[in-house]
């Protein structure tokens, strides 16, 4: 227990130090991206990986956390300090009115039900006007600051968030709380007839999962200074986050970790050399394969509970 | 006004239909096999596409392309059920549902490639024409198209009642083990059932081009439709599908005639989010 | 005196079948009742109905006075009522020790920390001769011993009533005389109130004082199990009317 969480402050500091070396700002974006995907894959982790229940549409709340923050922003000015925060506690609240029908039936069905929604959010952003339509919406950083130290400043807020939402994992795979979903996850019926309350924990794991990759959202407004329903709500973003879960190993804490450094690595490589469609078989195809021959993903393959 | 309101209604019935003709399959694969095809969809829309290409290159009207794009459906459900869905049977639902929505994402890639994100549409020569019977216009695609997938729910529903494979199909859905100490092959039944849930979804997914334009990533939007319906109507039942369809075409078609069209995309979800909240095991099924 | 566990007129259908007609069924406290009958005949469908997870369609099933018909399983749970699963059902990815820990720290004993659940999961395994096996995959077991984890499991939420569900199929001679020692050991030593649903019948038949069957989802007798053995109307339930009629000639 305490080797990883070590690591992961560990590893965490080192990475708010990069910017200090004044590296090339190319470096800085990708560690964004990959700090920024090791969120949300973690975060899908609690609700797919610890409790079973896999979302199949994850990037919604990226994309809720996102818009979220773009209107606080044009219409209050708000720091992403303050708005981030927020952008994750609205793609909570929106998840729980969402799941709470969903999560009360079986795993399956909750999957299918997740996947349409990204789509849906998607029409809904991209028509109506307070959502800034097919135009988008922008988030101007203030005067006076030069772009480096902006992504700098944006990339260590990416970073916290990131460290709160790996804490929080470690936290729970030795608590009760981690118990119960491991039970959720492995016999649900018979969880319940032991005393675990299925439904409350069921909601918890889900506003924890999506509360991080809303504040996510939140930041990377401010980080590309412009969104649009297109680009946030992409369906990519949902098969990213479960792919790296899966193959660095769902159910373990440092399995999405590995497995979003591997992929966003894999991704900007294969962005320089191929196209964007080539890239969704490529996933497709690692997918059906992590599915069907290494379920437990590269960290898991002891098959034991991570703790 | 009321003629608007019957307008919607009928417009809703035809493409329900159609709607029926592609979910059907998915409802057939579930009761068999337990097992959510979450590529039915992309399946559906990649016979779109083929029938779009039999079009443009050959000028095959696609209604005839079906004659490409359903051997094309089997033989691609022949390879998914060897490589994709018979190793994972009976095994953790997580692990069907990732293999499957693996493939759907690998579907999208490849029509991404073959044919770009830029929406296409079926247009052959009748499809900007229409009948109008008393205050009723009908479109002749979706005509067209209600009565190819009667054809298609009608023949399965035939099928499943008459042969014995229908009904060792039907037997399977209610009680595998039973089926099994019956002596019925339920891996032979498994992979029929399949290839004819993925053939119906060819039939449904070209009907459904010649009315709307679609894109690669549309794939997402129709499974979400789809699962409605199937949960509407409950699982296994042809009938239930039907119904489900209907009141699914009708519910958006209404929507989209008195709210800008583009809400009308959100019926399927909220539809399916009421019966799961409030009817899990449908207007009609067993409780699944 | 009124009975520590009633279910009163409790009906169940699913679509077309009719799992249970009006079934009545009681029980006092510390008792060891069975519950038989052929397959089909309602039994599991009844401890679903009163462990909380399905809601019968008519009826009440009223425990300590309360009625928990509408109570969610969790909340029957914490009010006593423990059960195990005919298919065993342990957490797979969890080791032996950790499926106990499920039911120490979410059962009736809440105990909160880990630390002191494990210490207690250690005590109910060793209650039911498991301790060797703590850290062991459930999967590794032979089925005798996961069927004793399912026991276990339920035992370590401390319930006042313990629902078996057929503990015994699948195990030989040997194996269902310890299960047995181990049924008597958790009313004699805890006080727990049991009900057995069995086929094995020498076993059901062996440690229950009264028995009550049921055929397709009515009880149709009741008694010590000398006299329901003989009882021309379970004969007939078991072995049909041909040979309920040979015997009785």
């Amino acid at each position: 227990m305490r080797p990883r969480i070590l690591f992961v402050i560990g590893a965490t500091v080192l990475a708010a130090l990069v910017p200090l070396a004044q590296p090339p700002i190319y470096l800085i974006h990708l560690l964004f991206v990959i700090a920024m995907y090791i969120t949300m894959a973690s975060a899908w982790n609690l609700l797919g990986g610890f409790t079973g229940y896999p979302s199949f549409g994850h990037g919604a709340f990226f994309g809720v956390g996102a818009y979220t923050t773009a209107i606080l922003f044009r219409d209050l000015g708000l720091s992403p300090f303050l708005t981030a925060p927020v952008g994750g506690l609205v793609a909570a609240a929106f998840a729980a009115a969402v799941g709470y029908p969903t999560l009360r039936l079986r795993e399956e069905y909750f999957a299918i039900a997740t996947m349409s929604m990204g789509f849906i959010l998607q029409l809904v952003a991209r028509n109506w006007e307070f959502t800034g339509g097919g135009l988008g919406l922008y988030a101007q950083p203030p005067e006076g600051y030069d772009v480096r130290t902006i992504k700098s400043l944006l990339y260590l807020a990416m970073l916290a968030v990131m460290l709160a939402t790996l804490l929080v994992a470690l936290w729970i795979v030795r608590s009760r709380l981690g118990f119960g979903l491991a039970a959720i996850r492995d016999g649900e019926e018979a969880a319940g007839t032991l005393g675990v309350p299925t439904v409350r924990l069921k909601m918890l794991a889900l506003m924890l999962s999506t509360f991080f990759p809303g504040a996510a959202g939140g930041l990377w407004t401010y980080y590309i200074t412009y969104i649009d329903a297109e680009a946030v709500f992409e369906p990519s973003i949902s098969i990213n986050v479960i792919l790296m879960s899966v193959l660095g190993g769902a159910g373990t804490v440092l399995g999405p970790v590995l497995g979003a450094t591997l992929l966003v690595v894999l991704s900007e490589v294969i962005e320089f050399t191929i196209t964007a469609s080539v890239k969704l078989v490529l996933f497709g195809a690692i997918l059906m394969a992590v599915a069907l021959y290494l379920p437990r993903g590269l960290l898991g393959w002891t098959g034991r509970r991570a703790g | 006004m009321q003629a608007t309101v019957l307008q919607a209604v009928i417009t809703g019935i035809l493409v329900g239909g159609i709607y029926a003709a592609m979910a059907v399959g998915l409802s057939i694969i579930f009761g068999v096999m337990k097992i959510i095809n979450i590529a039915h969809a992309a399946i559906a829309l990649l016979c779109a596409y083929i029938a779009y290409t039999a079009f443009t290159v050959l000028g095959l009207d696609p209604v005839a392309s079906l004659v490409l794009s359903i051997p094309a459906s089997l033989l691609i459900g022949g390879a998914m059920f060897r490589v994709l869905v018979r190793p994972v049977l009976g095994g953790p639902p997580l692990i069907s549902l990732l293999v499957l929505f693996g493939f759907a994402n690998f579907l999208e890639g490849v029509m991404l490639i073959g044919w770009a994100a830029d929406p296409r549409s079926l247009t052959p020569a009748y499809s900007a024409s229409s009948l109008q019977v008393g205050p009723v216009i009908f479109s002749v695609t979706r005509l067209l198209g209600f009565a190819a997938s009667c054809l298609v729910v009608g023949g399965l529903a035939v099928f499943l009642r008459r042969s014995f494979t229908g009904r060792a199909i039907r037997a399977t859905m209610q009680d595998q083990q039973a089926a099994l100490l019956m002596g019925v092959n339920t891996d032979r039944v498994s992979m029929v059932a399949f290839l004819l849930g993925v053939g119906t979804a060819a039939v449904g997914g070209t009907l459904l081009g010649l009315i709307y334009a679609f894109y690669p990533a549309l794939h997402l939007l129709w499974i979400g439709k789809l699962f409605c319906i199937v949960v509407l109507g409950g699982i296994g039942s042809v009938g239930g599908v039907l119904a489900g369809a209907t009141v699914l075409g009708v519910a958006e078609s209404l929507t989209a005639t008195f709210f800008p069209a583009v809400w009308a995309e959100l019926v399927a979800y909220v539809l399916l989010v009421l019966t799961l909240w409030f009817r899990p095991a449908g207007l009609f099924g067993r409780a699944a | 005196m009124q009975a520590y566990l009633e279910c009163a007129g409790v009906a169940k259908r699913f679509g077309g079948v009719t799992a249970l007609q009006r079934v009545d069924f009681s029980i006092q406290q510390r008792e060891i009742v069975g519950l038989i009958g052929p397959n089909g005949s309602g039994k599991t469908t009844l401890f679903n109905v009163i462990s909380g997870l399905i809601r019968p369609e008519e009826g009440r099933v009223v425990f300590k006075g309360r009625d928990i018909t509408r109570l969610a399983p969790h909340a029957i749970c914490r009010l006593g009522i423990a059960r195990t699963y005919q298919i065993v059902r342990p957490f797979r990815t969890l080791t032996v020790i950790e499926n106990v820990i499920v039911g120490v720290t979410y059962g009736r004993r809440h105990e909160t920390r880990i630390d002191r659940a494990r210490a207690e999961a250690e005590h109910w395994l060793e209650f039911t001769g498991l301790a060797a096996r703590a850290e062991a995959q459930p999967g590794q077991l032979p089925l005798a011993e996961q069927k004793r984890l399912e026991m276990t499991r339920a035992l370590a939420t401390q319930p006042e009533l313990l629902l078996l569900d057929e503990v015994m199929g699948g195990l030989n001679p040997t194996e269902v005389d310890a299960c047995l020692r181990v049924i008597r050991r958790i009313r004699d030593e805890l006080g727990i109130t049991i009900i057995i649903v069995e086929h094995v019948m020498r076993a059901v038949m062996g440690v229950s004082e009264r028995v009550v069957v049921l055929s397709y989802g009515e009880r149709i007798a009741e008694g010590k199990p000398a006299e329901v053995v003989s009882d021309s109307r379970v004969i007939e339930a078991y072995l049909g009317e041909e040979h309920a009629q040979a015997l009785r000639r």
